[in-house]
């Protein structure tokens, strides 16, 4: 079991096509960033609710299990592109070993079988703090991309 | 560049995100978001990024999709 990729989680992105959603991914509270282990075997084709990822989510000083708000969303389109982003996630003052992947989801404030899964983002290698600050600077180009204009 | 101006526009450019989120903050407040303010936030975001690449812990890829449209196919 492992984390190979990134992606999107197609159920969730089904729901935002068919409008059941009823959040927006611009919110100012209601997008969240988590972070999990390799231990992690992600189904971009049924996982759907944060309970599918919870088993494997990190601990440590610092880190609050949920993760953190996704702040200063946005959504922009440029030459066929869609781009979501967000301002880099941060845990000051924190001790957490092996971060894998950040998942990103909807947080309905409630049981974690409520909240949606959007996108999970591979670090590709494992990345530990030790009383310092775990920041995850999202790439240049964004948090995901849609090319709809293939 | 010199160290000097290499963490000037450092500085530069993380001021310049955060001015930008700051006003993308109180235009959502007001429901009234541009989108040339998102764009030159996102415009923004990726200098600033470029210049920081490699000091954090996680800098994981963009998360690439296609939306692929299909070639209809003909009818009789």
């Amino acid at each position: 079991m492992s984390i190979t990729a990134s992606g999107l989680y197609g159920l969730t992105l089904e729901k935002q096509f068919i409008d059941t959603i009823g959040l927006s991914l611009e919110s100012e509270t209601a997008v969240k960033v988590l972070m999990v282990l390799d231990a992690l075997t992600p189904n971009f084709d049924t996982h759907d609710f944060r309970a599918d990822v919870t088993a494997n989510e990190v601990s440590g000083t610092g880190y609050s299990a949920g993760g953190n708000t996704l702040t200063t969303t946005e959504i922009t389109l440029s030459s066929g592109v869609l781009t979501y982003d967000g301002a880099d996630v941060a845990w000051p003052t924190s001790t957490i070993s092996n971060a894998m992947a950040a998942v990103g989801y909807f947080a309905r404030g409630g049981a974690d079988t409520a909240d949606e899964l959007m996108f999970l983002s591979d670090f590709v290698t494992q990345a530990s703090s030790s009383g310092g600050t775990f920041t995850i600077q999202w790439a240049a180009a964004g948090i995901f991309t849609v090319d709809y204009t293939p | 560049m010199s160290r000097a101006d290499e963490l000037r526009a450092r500085y530069e450019a993380e001021m310049a995100v955060l001015e930008l989120e700051d006003q993308l903050l109180a235009a959502k407040e007001d429901g009234d978001v541009s989108r040339d303010l998102k764009l030159e936030l996102r415009e923004a975001r990726r200098v600033f990024r470029e210049q920081r690449a490699g000091d954090a812990k996680a800098s994981p890829d963009t998360i690439e999709t296609t939306a692929a449209v299909e070639q209809p196919g003909g009818g009789n």
